[in-house]
């Protein structure tokens, strides 16, 4: 960006410039999740870690799922419903 | 027993028990004296009571107004408020964890009450630290624009200044920029800029979960799904009794 080599990057005030790792943010994302919400509804704080760590894995597990069946229906079966003309 | 007042430990006992008290009245009932057969009654109207209750969400044990304010006012005070800190704590770890995550992806452009407004209704609800980061963004890194006048984010070759009444944005020259000159801030562009808003939304929609649970809060469980209203401090370190 023409941006960042003109400028000096000035952390939580300016944007971070990491386009190419976006899919990447989603774990950090998960993280915090997890955490904040077992924070409340964990019943016994001895199992804290464990139970974030099990959250934080639904959560990317199930995106993951939601990712590979969206892949399915657009690349597989939306061509054989509507065939792209040429 | 009133769903407002704390539960004793006899009336707890009777919750866990309450499974059980159906059979005790099949076979108690036909040879009961009148005062026995009324108390009998009594009591199933009290089991049935107390086993719905048991078979869903525990109730809240007392509503809370000041833990709520408190968490109005910052993520996770409410719990330091009920005297749960270590819940408090990590509390404020996942809700101020996201919101930070936000601002460090997008900057200070990921909240913006007046661009984007929607985004902005969901980031309110992690509290007063939206407000304030808003208004430090509206008032020290907006100017006008002269032609619309309506203020804006600076884009790259402008820079701000004052014209005496308010901010306005102000086209550099070439070698202005060379120096490194520009507008305060870069703005999130694109699906990053999204990520951003989007974490920060999320900062609040959890943080309402968490201001709920301080409002009204739950009885902690034990292991097996009992209720149990052990106190604060049992809880916090996961003690059994």
């Amino acid at each position: 960006m023409i941006l960042s080599s003109t400028l000096a990057y000035t952390p939580f005030i300016d944007a971070i410039a990491i386009h190419d790792f976006w899919y990447l943010l989603i774990i950090p994302m998960s993280i915090f999740l997890a955490i904040g919400y077992k924070s409340v509804r964990c019943s016994n704080m001895k199992n804290f870690p464990r139970s974030v760590a099990v959250f934080t894995i639904q959560i990317l597990g199930g995106l993951l799922l939601l990712a590979i069946a969206f892949t399915i229906v657009i690349n597989v079966l939306l061509p054989l419903l509507a065939p792209l003309p040429g | 027993m009133s769903l407002n007042s704390k539960p004793d430990s006899d009336q707890i006992k009777s919750l866990s028990d309450a499974r059980t008290v159906p059979k005790k009245i099949a076979v108690s009932i036909p040879r009961s004296p009148r005062s026995t057969w009324f108390s009998t009654l009594a009591s199933l109207g009290g089991s049935i009571a107390v086993h719905s209750v048991s078979m869903s969400t525990p109730p809240p044990t007392q509503f809370n107004p000041l833990a709520g304010l408190a968490a109005v006012i910052f993520p996770g005070a409410g719990h330091l408020v009920l005297g749960r800190p270590r819940r408090a704590f990590f509390a404020a770890v996942g809700v101020m964890g996201l919101f930070l995550f936000g601002l460090f992806l997008g900057g200070i452009d990921a909240i913006d009450s007046k661009q984007d407004k929607v985004w902005f209704y969901g980031q309110t609800l992690v509290g007063a630290p939206t407000f304030v980061i808003d208004a430090i963004h509206q008032t020290q890194f907006k100017a006008y624009d002269t032609t619309t006048n309506t203020p804006r984010t600076g884009f790259p070759g402008e820079h701000r200044v004052s014209d005496g009444s308010r901010h306005v944005w102000e086209q550099l020259t070439e070698e202005q920029i060379q120096q490194g000159m520009g507008p305060p801030n870069i703005p999130g562009l694109g699906r990053l800029n999204e990520i951003a808003m989007l974490s920060i939304v999320l900062a609040g929609m959890l943080n309402l979960i968490i201001f709920l649970d301080a409002l009204m809060p739950s009885p902690e469980r034990s292991g097996k799904g009992k209720m149990k209203p052990v106190s604060e401090e049992e809880s916090e370190t996961g003690a059994e009794s």
